[in-house]
């Protein structure tokens, strides 16, 4: 079954998801890592960058 | 074998781009971290940004800092490291590693999401892309050349 991930509002972030939610976003890397080191989320998160021009992943 | 879906994105205008994305884990010698990456047999080589070899803990200051065409019409810098990757499936614990493989880390600002690249991992996995939708990964059995 496909997930469907709503990242409007985050292009051109790094986002954090964890499931089909999205967890943190960050415009740099490193920004992201703190957000998620904060939330403790760190090993669990999966990282992807969106692109300026998509607002939805579905995988 | 390890199954993945093509991942669909929506772009802005409406309309519908799937791009061939598998979740793999990245381990440095410090630091390991989940990530979406984009699977490019058109890439000779893995490329990740400086931010995530940094936070890795990848050693790359001692390689030479060489330009590269790629990504744009400008050539980026970059340097070499090593990483070692491990693809995660869809089902629990289901997971493949091709050991350390060479990596471009790439200096030029500009960062981007992890692209996998031919060496190191189109020639020890079997990767069918079929029909646009749906991955297949399997141990490449080795080729009597």
């Amino acid at each position: 079954m496909a997930v469907e991930i709503n990242i409007k509002g985050h292009a051109n972030e790094w986002v954090a998801l964890v499931g089909n939610k999205v967890v943190a976003a960050n415009r740099s890397f490193d920004g992201l890592v703190k957000k998620l080191q904060e939330q403790k989320l760190t090993k669990k998160a999966t990282i992807t960058r969106v692109s300026g021009s998509y607002s939805s992943l579905k995988c | 074998m390890l199954t993945y879906r093509f991942v669909q994105e929506q772009l802005e205008s409406g309309s519908f781009a799937r791009r061939p994305k598998v979740e793999i884990l990245l381990k440095g010698k410090t630091a390991e971290m989940k990530f979406l990456a984009l699977l490019d047999s058109g890439t000779d080589r893995t490329i990740i940004p400086k931010s995530v070899a940094d936070f890795l803990g990848i050693d790359y200051a001692a390689s030479d800092k060489t330009h590269f065409l790629g990504f744009g019409k400008e050539p980026f810098e970059a340097q070499e490291g090593q990483l070692e990757v491990i693809f995660i499936g869809r089902a629990k614990r289901e997971r493949e590693s091709i050991g350390r493989i060479p990596v471009l880390v790439m200096l030029t600002d500009g960062e981007q999401e992890p692209v996998l690249g031919c060496e190191g991992v189109f020639d020890q996995l079997k990767i069918t892309f079929i029909e646009g939708r749906k991955i297949q990964i399997t141990r490449a059995k080795r080729a009597n050349w």
